[in-house]
């Protein structure tokens, strides 16, 4: 009487019945994805656990580098077996490295062992991100045909919603578990795998893959939507020998590097720039991530609309003109300008993001979008490193040039213009992919 | 009961979501009171 992971796990236990409703399955998606999400709050612990294992905290923060870059190696190394083994086995694998890597930050905590920290949180954890982000896409891409910018959206922004969560969940559990020299980090990262362990099993047991030709009643694929959109299969060894594929992982690494430096500096950026209290720039990135989370939704929605080509080109170009809007608002002193214009700039980041995968579908066809998604993600791990690596280095650079802090910043807006014009021109580079690349057969 | 599973579904993810929005909310209020900015300093 052996178990069996397959009959339970597998893709053919996972297979939807007749008559389920589709709608069942973004809840699972964006429980799965609201719990990795945590990801994003990580710096939350960064001072708890500098503390706890006497090192620093740029020594901690490597657990959060090693987690992205994690992310992005898994998501492209374990792409096609999320393909083959499902959602719902690839879920129970995301739960087990990414809540056993909360467990092994806590165990870190109780060892003082800052190895323990980046191979438990930094790479157990980040292949769980790695596995948890990508299968939840692809299902929803396939259960939603018919509105997939939406779709993904909703996952995703599930992902940015897990910051919001995370956050202050850590900060609420280290009060009320720490105590003089404790600083509570242990239990907290104990009980967020408790926790987590609960949302991101509900969505395993939820998920479900639609039957083998299934279609929303009454939808029929539209053949001159766009010339970009294909009916046809791509699989992830072809796709990713397309100038495609490379010109959609320049759009995704030129969109996120804009984004990431300054969600990372917001609050820094707002001091710096309108001399406001330190409460106030904290008030600035809560600010910033509820744009982050919003737009992954309403920006990728929009792209059923105006096609995804379309609304990159929408990203890139408003995205530059508020960047070169920026130091003007600081010069005139517009405090009002630079929020609006900072958070539309977020909400794009985002949704860069959120659509990718659609766009990635549009392209490639659903056959193996997954995998193909997981080897886009390593434009996301590169940009995380090398972004804030890069804005970072020209502020200071212009800090200790003379220029005044409050200054200093617009070399930088104007490095994110230059970003996004050019990805602005591998996004308009992007043309239908030959039909040499396409599967003649798919299961 | 379909329905039942549903609404449930939904409400499992969007109440820790709303739990997280309002916190931010929370966290972003001070941007827009109108304090002089000489006084927060």
């Amino acid at each position: 009487m052996g178990f069996s992971a397959d009959r339970w796990l597998g893709r053919a236990a996972t297979e939807a019945r007749a008559g389920f409703n589709r709608w069942l399955v973004p809840p699972a998606a964006i429980a799965v994805h609201m719990c990795i999400g945590q990801v994003y709050a990580f710096s939350v612990f960064n001072k708890p656990l500098a503390t706890e294992l006497g090192v620093t905290v740029p020594q901690v923060q490597v657990a959060y580098s090693i987690a992205l870059v994690m992310l992005g190696l898994s998501a492209a190394v374990f792409g096609k077996w999320v393909e083959r083994s499902g959602p719902r086995k690839t879920m129970v694998a995301s739960w087990l490295c990414f809540c056993g890597g909360l467990l092994l930050a806590a165990l870190a905590v109780r060892f003082q062992s800052l190895p323990l920290l980046l191979g438990g949180y930094g790479v157990l954890g980040g292949i769980g991100l790695g596995l948890g982000y990508i299968a939840p896409v692809s299902t929803l891409v396939k259960w939603f045909p018919d509105r997939p910018g939406m779709a993904t959206g909703m996952a995703i922004m599930g992902f940015g919603g897990g910051a919001l969560v995370g956050a202050p969940l850590a900060l609420e559990l280290m009060k009320r578990f720490g105590e003089g020299a404790d600083t509570g980090a242990q239990v907290a990262l104990t009980l967020m795998a408790a926790i987590y362990s609960g949302f991101m099993l509900f969505g395993a047991v939820m998920v479900r893959v639609p039957a083998a030709g299934w279609k929303p009643a009454g939808w029929v694929p539209k053949e001159s939507e766009s010339k970009l959109v294909t009916t046809a299969s791509v699989s992830v060894d072809r796709a990713w020998r397309t100038p495609q594929f490379w010109l959609l992982w320049v759009v995704l690494c030129m969109n996120v590097s804009a984004g990431i430096g300054v969600l990372g500096l917001a609050s820094d950026m707002l001091q710096n720039m309108f001399g406001v209290s330190a409460v106030v720039g904290g008030g600035f990135a809560g600010l910033l991530s509820i744009f982050n989370m919003g737009g992954r939704f309403v920006w990728s929605s929009v792209s059923d609309l105006t096609g995804r080509k379309a609304v990159y080109c929408i990203y890139f170009v408003l995205g530059a003109a508020l960047y070169a809007t920026l130091p003007w608002a600081q010069q005139t002193g517009n405090r009002t300008l630079f929020l609006v214009c900072t958070a539309l700039i977020i909400s794009m980041y985002g949704a860069g993001f959120a659509t990718i995968p659609a766009y990635l579908r549009d392209l490639f066809g659903t056959y193996q979008v997954g995998a193909i998604h997981g080897r886009l993600i390593t434009a996301w791990s590169m940009a995380a490193v090398i972004g804030p690596s890069l804005i970072n280095g020209l502020y200071a650079s212009r800090v200790a040039a003379g220029v005044p802090k409050a200054e200093a910043y617009n070399g930088t807006f104007y490095l994110m213009c230059v970003l996004l014009g050019i990805g602005l021109v591998a996004n308009l580079l992007v043309r239908p992919v030959s039909a040499e690349y396409q599967e003649k057969t798919v299961n | 009961m379909r329905v039942t599973i549903l609404i449930l579904s939904w409400l499992a993810v969007a109440l820790p979501l709303g739990w997280g929005v309002q916190q931010s909310v929370r966290k972003a209020s001070p941007l827009f009171e109108s304090v002089p900015v000489a006084t927060q300093r």
